[in-house]
């Protein structure tokens, strides 16, 4: 028995887990009973309001975080070593545990109902203002946030563990693209886990801090937060079960599995998108960008009283099973959430001064609607005149402002020529690097006719950056063009270039973590309000700016892309990974960017037009943009990683005269 | 309750005192938050004849939040510009 208990062989805590799983289930059930029960007849009969909140929160994320992830987790851990033809798990007391921190996180979890305020009732997304303590007070939603960390780090937990073993035990010959659908699918959602699952512990970590009366937290910076950890995790509570329905229809079917290779890509691809889709999920916001066009805007001294009023919008009214107020006091300060915010009011201007002040404020109001009516008037007015007479376009197109420097175009035309003139010199020159460099030079010249757009409008100064660094940097890199000197030199020259090569400081550039770090770090840089507002200012800097910019872009794409020689080549998992980083940066600044409630830079503040408009387009550009092109460059070296290890093992295998 | 004179757009300017809440016409298809602290700018035209009884609070936003219902009345827009008038006469007068 304690041995069952203490076991770190993976099936026993697979086991474990779903009997945890299981007597979750049970509970959530019981709770779901009594919400159909409720639901049984219009009206209350059988909890009060506070217990119904507390009804289908609980319900909602036990199943969640205690039951679909944890048994999709349970089962991953207990069929991949099987499947992969191993017996040991990599960190098997990760998974171990990662079961036990679950079990406990259930504990903790259904703790909050012996509290007298009672379980966490914020609803599983536990939005931020309503999940702080002035809202939702009391030491159980303390306790439901705690326990939904502590599901979320054993999950963790679980999937690296599954994930290491995927990738480093698999019994030889088994290459990626011949693991079982199965597998494939537990591939998937622990990358996902692994991955998003983080930014949840991060949120509510937040929002324990906050309830301790921190003022960290903003409600849209919860809520990307929360859906980038959101959105994968309905993957994961997916994707073991379809591997699952695929293996035994194909088992059972007799039949090989139709599309393998379609499937794995389709789950790449999946994997991908879901960890850059969560904005879906705050369409409705406004602070992310969509076609609806509605706008966001700041309000701080909004927020500011909203901090300092505070109500407990859960006791409003709300009488426990007993007929008593659910919290003391509670009940009296608000009766509902419109009703809450007039009691504040009134309660505030009450008292010796308040007839003074309702006086001045008729007074304001009747000056006020006159000031309404009047400008009613006159834009009336305005609309009869211009139906009268269509005014010209208020605003430039970005047609009329594209320019033509004839230096900025000469220059990559003329290293275009030079690049096809060497090319010819090479013995044997693929053309589609000749092609690559060509294209990448012609991207610079069109960035370039950007320029005088760039200066009206931050949404293309944004497009100009970004045909620079993930057009124009990758093709230049994948042109080799330090192969095609080698190549091309003299004896001499080629001896000098190999000693420059091999210089520490260059070494260190072409590094795959250098190269990501200086591309972060120039991100951060260039997107400083002081710094953009002065390059704006300076020629020279701007010059300086784009200069950088390219750079940076390219010593993020050589040891990504692999063409010219390097030092040392790095693994496809660390590629993935730079560019994973890469994509995370650009999507945080472009979704900062995009929900940016007031204009960052005020060179283009003063430019006229609905600056924050095209500034929340910049950001789409940036987060959107930015990842239509990466995306594919990931699956792209994924998959080539991937058959990449299936011919080397066919090749093998041919050698030793098993091919089939 | 939201009186708004038919086909014509209506400019929002939709904001929260206390915690997030969600304005859902599901006759128009709209739903869009309102947060403290910010303001989400939108406009809507509202067709006579359709259904609006449905308009409601959409965000989970505390236990009363089944309570939180919106009457839309939609007006002719002559009918909504004469009772603007005497809307606006009275905030005047007073």
């Amino acid at each position: 028995m304690i041995a069952a208990l203490l076991s770190t062989d993976h099936k026993v805590v697979a086991i474990r887990a779903g009997i945890d799983s299981a007597l979750f289930f049970v509970g959530a059930g019981v709770l779901a009973l009594l919400i159909r029960s409720e639901l049984a007849q219009a009206g209350l009969q059988v909890v009060s309001r506070a217990g119904y909140t507390q009804l289908f929160t609980m319900h909602g994320s036990t199943m969640i975080f205690l039951v679909v992830i944890p048994l999709a987790l349970a089962a991953c851990l207990y069929l991949v070593p099987l499947q992969i033809g191993t017996t040991r798990v990599c960190g098997q007391r990760w998974a171990f545990a990662g079961q036990w921190l679950i079990a406990f996180a259930g504990v903790v979890m259904w703790a909050g109902w012996l509290t007298r305020e009672g379980a966490g009732r914020a609803g599983w997304t536990a939005y931020d203002p309503l999940a702080r303590t002035p809202q939702t007070p009391g030491p159980g939603m303390d306790l439901w946030i705690c326990g939904a960390i502590m599901a979320t780090l054993g999950a963790i937990l679980i999937a690296a563990c599954v994930l290491a073993t995927i990738l480093r035990r698999r019994v030889p010959g088994m290459t990626m693209l011949r693991l079982p659908v199965f597998s494939w699918t537990a591939l998937a959602s622990c990358l996902l886990v692994v991955f998003a699952f983080p930014s949840l512990v991060v949120a509510f970590g937040l929002l324990l801090a906050e309830r301790r009366g921190m003022e960290i937290l903003d409600p849209i910076a919860y809520q990307h937060l929360f859906w980038f950890y959101g959105h994968p995790a309905v993957y994961v509570m997916f994707f073991p079960f379809v591997g699952m329905v695929a293996e035994a229809a194909s088992t059972f079917s007799e039949r090989r599995f139709f599309g393998y290779r379609a499937f794995v890509l389709a789950l790449l691809g999946f994997t991908a998108l879901s960890m850059s889709a969560s904005a879906h999920h705050m369409f409705t916001t406004g602070a992310v960008p969509h076609l609806r066009g509605n706008r966001l805007r700041a309000r701080p001294a909004a927020r500011a009283a909203a901090r300092r009023r505070g109500c407990d919008l859960h006791s409003g009214g709300g009488r426990d099973a007993s007929g008593r107020r659910a919290t003391p006091g509670g009940g009296g300060r608000n009766a509902g959430p419109a009703a809450a915010q007039l009691g504040g009011y009134a309660r505030r201007h009450r008292g010796r001064h308040a007839r003074v002040r309702r006086r001045a404020h008729r007074r304001a109001s009747a000056a006020v609607a006159r000031q309404r009516l009047d400008r009613h008037r006159r834009g009336r007015a305005r609309a009869r005149a211009a139906r009268a007479a269509p005014p010209a376009r208020r605003r430039r197109s970005v047609m009329t402002t594209i320019t033509a420097d004839p230096v900025a175009l000469a220059t990559p035309a003329a290293g275009a020529l030079a690049l096809v003139l060497i090319a010819r010199r090479h013995p044997r020159w693929p053309a589609r690097r000749t092609m690559a460099g060509v294209g990448g030079l012609a991207v610079l010249a069109v960035a370039s006719m950007l320029e005088g757009a760039a200066g009206e409008r931050l949404s293309m100064h944004m497009l100009q950056h970004t045909l620079i660094g993930l057009v124009a940097a990758p093709l230049l890199v994948a042109a080799a063009p330090v192969r095609l000197a080698h190549g091309t030199l003299s004896p001499r020259a080629r001896r000098r270039l190999a000693r420059e090569l091999h210089r520490p400081a260059l070494r260190a550039f072409v590094h795959p973590l250098a190269g990501l770090s200086i591309f972060v770090a120039t991100l951060a840089l260039v997107h400083a309000p002081p710094f953009y507002d002065a390059a704006l200012r300076h020629p020279l800097l701007h010059a300086g700016e784009h200069a950088l910019l390219l750079w940076s872009a390219i010593a993020l794409w050589v040891p990504i892309v692999g063409a010219d020689p390097l030092p040392r080549r790095a693994g496809p998992v660390a590629r993935v990974g730079v560019l994973i980083g890469a994509m995370t940066a650009m999507s945080a600044l472009g979704a900062a960017l995009a929900g940016l409630p007031h204009v960052a830079y005020l060179a283009y503040a003063t430019r006229g037009g609905d600056a924050l408009r095209d500034q929340a387009l910049a950001g789409g550009i940036m987060w959107v943009g930015g990842m239509a092109i990466v995306l594919p460059a990931l699956l792209r070296l994924a998959w080539s990683a991937l058959w990449a290890e299936e011919r080397a093992q066919q090749a093998c295998e041919r050698r030793a005269g098993v091919a089939p | 309750m939201l009186v708004v004179p038919a086909g014509r757009p209506v400019r929002f300017r939709l904001t929260s005192r206390d915690v997030v809440h969600a304005l859902w016409i599901p006759a128009l298809r709209a739903k869009y938050d309102a947060m403290p602290g910010y303001v989400n700018a939108f406009a809507l035209r509202f067709a006579p004849g359709l259904d609006y009884s449905t308009a409601r609070c959409s965000e989970f936003c505390g236990d009363l939040h089944d309570e939180m219902r919106l009457r839309v009345e939609v007006r002719p827009p002559a009918a909504f510009d004469s009772w603007l008038r005497t809307r606006r006469g009275a905030l005047v007068a007073r």
